[in-house]
C-alpha cells in the first residue's frame, strides 16, 4: 500500500484568516471577491472574446 | 484493494494560428515532453514515461494516462499530475513550433465535439457484469450532482446558453454499448483488462466529466471504487432509473438538484436520494471490509450531498459547477450580462484553461477559495516518479533508469535488451505485483532480465506441476 494515502488531507483555505471558518459547514458563505479574482486573469485573456470561443473548434474524441 | 487510473482528451488550441492541424498540434506537445520517457516515433507519437504513465495523441487531442493506483488519493494526484506534465510539454512544443498552444481540461467545444475524461477499475472476473449494467447506470446519472464540471450551454452544439452541471450530458445516447467517439453509452463495454484475463476485467467508464477540482476528482473515483467494491461484495442499493440517459440531461439541467427521477417499477427519487442509497450500501460493505479511505469517502461523500440538498452554492469550495456558477452569477449580475454573452463563454473556456494565469479556476485556488485537497508535494512526485504499490513502479524504473536498453513497453509488458543484445520480454500481467521491494532498483539491466527470466520460468514450473497434479 502507498503511503501516500496515510496522509491525512486537510480541509482547509490557503487563507489563514479565513481557515476555521472554512472548515465549518458554511465555508462558501464568506463571500468571494469576484472582482479582485477577475482583476487576476483579465490582464491575459484574449480582448476580443466573441472570436476567441469562436476559434476553440475540437475534433471529437472518446 | 481498487485499481484505479485515469485517462484525459486535453483540448488543444493554437489561439493565433487557429487553423493549425490538431494532430500536429498535439504530435508536438508529446514529442515535447522533456522528462524521461519512450522515445516518440513519427508514426504513433506513443510515449510511456518515467512515472509510469502513458502520453500520446487521440484523435487529434494530446491524452495522458495515469500509471495504475491503488486508492483514490493516489490516482488524484497522478491525473494532476497528468496536467502538469502536458503543461510542460506545450510550453516546450511552442518554443519549437513557434506558435503559442493552450490546453484545456474540458469536455466539448460547444460545437458538437466531445471529449473524454475515462476512469478505469479493475473488477474481479468473479463478478458478474449484469450486476453492473444493472446498478451502474443509476450510479452514473446521480453522481453528476457532485461531479459535473460545469458548462455554458445546452445540447450538442450549446443551441441554448443556458447552464448545466455536466459537460457529457448531452453526448450519451445509450444505456450500454462498445462505442466511444459516438452513440455513447453510459456502461462502456470493452473489455480489454490489460492483466490476466481469467482474474481481471476492467470497467472503462466513460460518462464522467474532467473535473478542476481535485476535491471533485477524488470524490469521483473514491465513491466509484469503494461503490464497486461494494457491488462485488453483494451490497447493492434499491432504486433504478426508470430512463438513465433521459435522468442524465434531466439531472445535469436541474440546478436545484431536487428533480424526481422516474424510477422503475413507479415512483420517484432524487439524484441526491439515489446517491444516499449508494453511500448507505457503502457505509454497510466498510462495517464488513477494509477498504483504503473508505470512512472518509463515507464522510465526504454524506456532507456534500447534505450541503447540496440544503444550498448547492454552499459547495462552491469543492465542487467545479458550483464554484464555476457562482463566479458565473457574479459576473452577470456586475456586469449586466446574459448567459449568451461572449464574455460568460470566454469565462466557461476559461475556467478549464491549464495556464494558471488565465483561468479562473486557478485564480480562486490562488485566493485560497477552494479546499486545498491534494498536496502539491503529492503531484510533484506523482510527476517525477510512479507509484510503489503497482506494477507501475518497475514500468516507471525501466524506463526512467535504463532508457537505453528498453526497446517497447505496455500496459503488461516491458521489451529490454540486455548487454548481449538478447531481446527479453519482461512481463507484468499482475497489476499489484512487480512492486517497490519486487525489483532490485540498484541492479544492472542484465542482472534484472536474468531475475525476471528465472521468476517467470519458477511460476511457469510450478503451473505446471499445479496442472499436472
Amino acid at each position: 500500500m502507498s503511503e501516500r494515502i496515510q496522509r491525512r488531507r486537510t480541509r482547509q483555505a490557503t487563507d489563514d484568516a479565513s481557515a476555521s471558518e472554512l472548515t465549518s459547514t458554511h465555508r462558501a458563505a464568506k463571500a468571494v471577491d469576484y472582482d479582485a479574482i477577475l482583476d487576476e486573469i483579465d490582464s491575459v485573456l484574449e480582448a476580443d472574446a466573441e472570436e476567441y470561443v469562436r476559434s476553440f473548434v475540437q475534433k471529437g474524441g472518446q | 484493494m481498487a485499481i484505479i487510473g485515469t485517462e484525459t482528451e486535453y483540448g488543444i488550441l493554437a489561439p493565433d494560428e487557429p487553423a493549425a492541424d490538431p494532430e500536429v498540434l498535439s504530435a508536438a506537445v508529446v514529442d515535447s515532453y522533456p522528462g524521461p520517457g519512450t522515445p516518440s516515433l513519427a508514426e504513433t507519437h506513443n510515449r510511456v514515461l518515467g512515472n509510469g504513465a502513458r502520453l500520446y495523441v487521440d484523435h487529434g487531442h494530446p491524452e495522458y494516462s495515469t500509471p495504475e493506483t491503488t486508492n483514490a488519493a493516489d490516482a488524484t494526484a497522478h491525473d494532476l499530475a497528468g496536467d502538469a506534465i502536458v503543461l510542460r510539454a506545450a510550453a516546450e512544443a511552442s518554443r519549437r513550433l513557434g506558435v503559442r498552444l493552450k490546453l484545456f481540461k474540458n469536455n466539448t467545444d460547444g460545437k458538437g465535439s466531445s471529449y473524454g475524461f475515462h476512469e478505469n477499475y479493475l473488477l474481479s472476473r468473479a463478478l458478474e457484469w449484469e450486476s453492473i449494467v444493472d446498478a451502474l447506470p443509476t450510479f452514473l446519472v446521480t453522481r453528476v450532482v457532485f461531479t459535473g464540471a460545469g458548462r455554458v450551454g445546452l445540447g450538442t452544439h450549446g443551441d441554448s446558453a443556458e447552464y448545466q452541471l455536466s459537460q457529457r450530458a448531452d453526448f450519451f445516447e445509450r444505456v450500454s454499448g462498445l462505442d466511444t467517439t459516438a452513440n455513447r453509452g453510459l456502461v462502456n463495454t470493452r473489455d480489454e483488462p490489460h492483466a490476466r484475463p481469467s482474474r481481471w476485467r476492467r470497467l472503462h467508464v466513460i460518462a464522467g466529466d474532467a473535473n478542476r477540482s481535485p476535491y471533485a476528482t477524488w470524490l469521483k473515483l473514491a465513491t466509484a471504487s469503494l461503490s464497486l467494491a461494494a457491488l462485488e461484495a453483494g451490497f447493492t442499493p434499491p432504486g433504478r432509473l426508470a430512463d438513465p440517459v433521459a435522468a442524465f440531461r434531466t439531472v445535469s439541467r436541474d440546478l436545484s438538484v431536487r428533480a424526481a427521477l422516474p424510477l422503475v417499477g413507479g415512483g420517484t427519487a432524487s439524484a441526491i436520494d439515489l446517491q444516499r442509497r449508494h453511500r448507505d450500501a457503502c457505509a454497510a460493505y466498510l462495517a464488513t471490509a477494509e477498504f483504503a479511505e473508505g470512512d472518509e469517502v463515507v464522510r465526504e461523500w454524506s456532507e456534500v450531498l447534505d450541503d447540496l440538498d440544503r444550498d448547492p452554492a454552499s459547495t462552491a469550495d469543492r465542487l467545479d459547477w458550483t464554484a464555476k456558477l457562482g463566479l458565473l452569477e457574479a459576473v452577470r449580475e456586475r456586469q449586466g450580462l446574459a448567459w449568451d454573452a461572449p464574455r460568460v463563454a470566454q469565462l466557461d473556456l476559461a475556467w478549464a484553461d491549464l495556464d494558471a494565469s488565465a483561468s479562473p479556476f486557478s485564480a480562486l485556488e490562488r485566493a485560497g477559495r477552494l479546499v486545498r485537497w491534494i498536496e502539491p508535494a503529492a503531484v510533484a512526485e506523482a510527476v517525477a516518479g510512479p507509484p510503489t504499490d503497482t506494477r507501475a513502479f518497475a514500468r516507471g524504473h525501466l524506463v526512467a533508469n535504463h532508457p537505453d536498453a528498453v526497446v517497447a513497453a505496455t500496459w503488461d509488458s516491458v521489451h529490454v535488451r540486455d548487454s548481449r543484445g538478447r531481446i527479453h520480454n519482461l512481463r507484468m500481467s499482475e497489476p499489484l505485483g512487480h512492486a517497490r521491494g519486487s525489483i532490485d532498483v540498484s541492479a544492472t539491466i542484465d542482472r534484472l532480465c536474468a531475475d525476471w527470466d528465472a521468476a517467470s520460468a519458477g511460476r511457469a514450473a510450478a503451473s505446471d506441476y499445479t496442472a499436472r497434479s
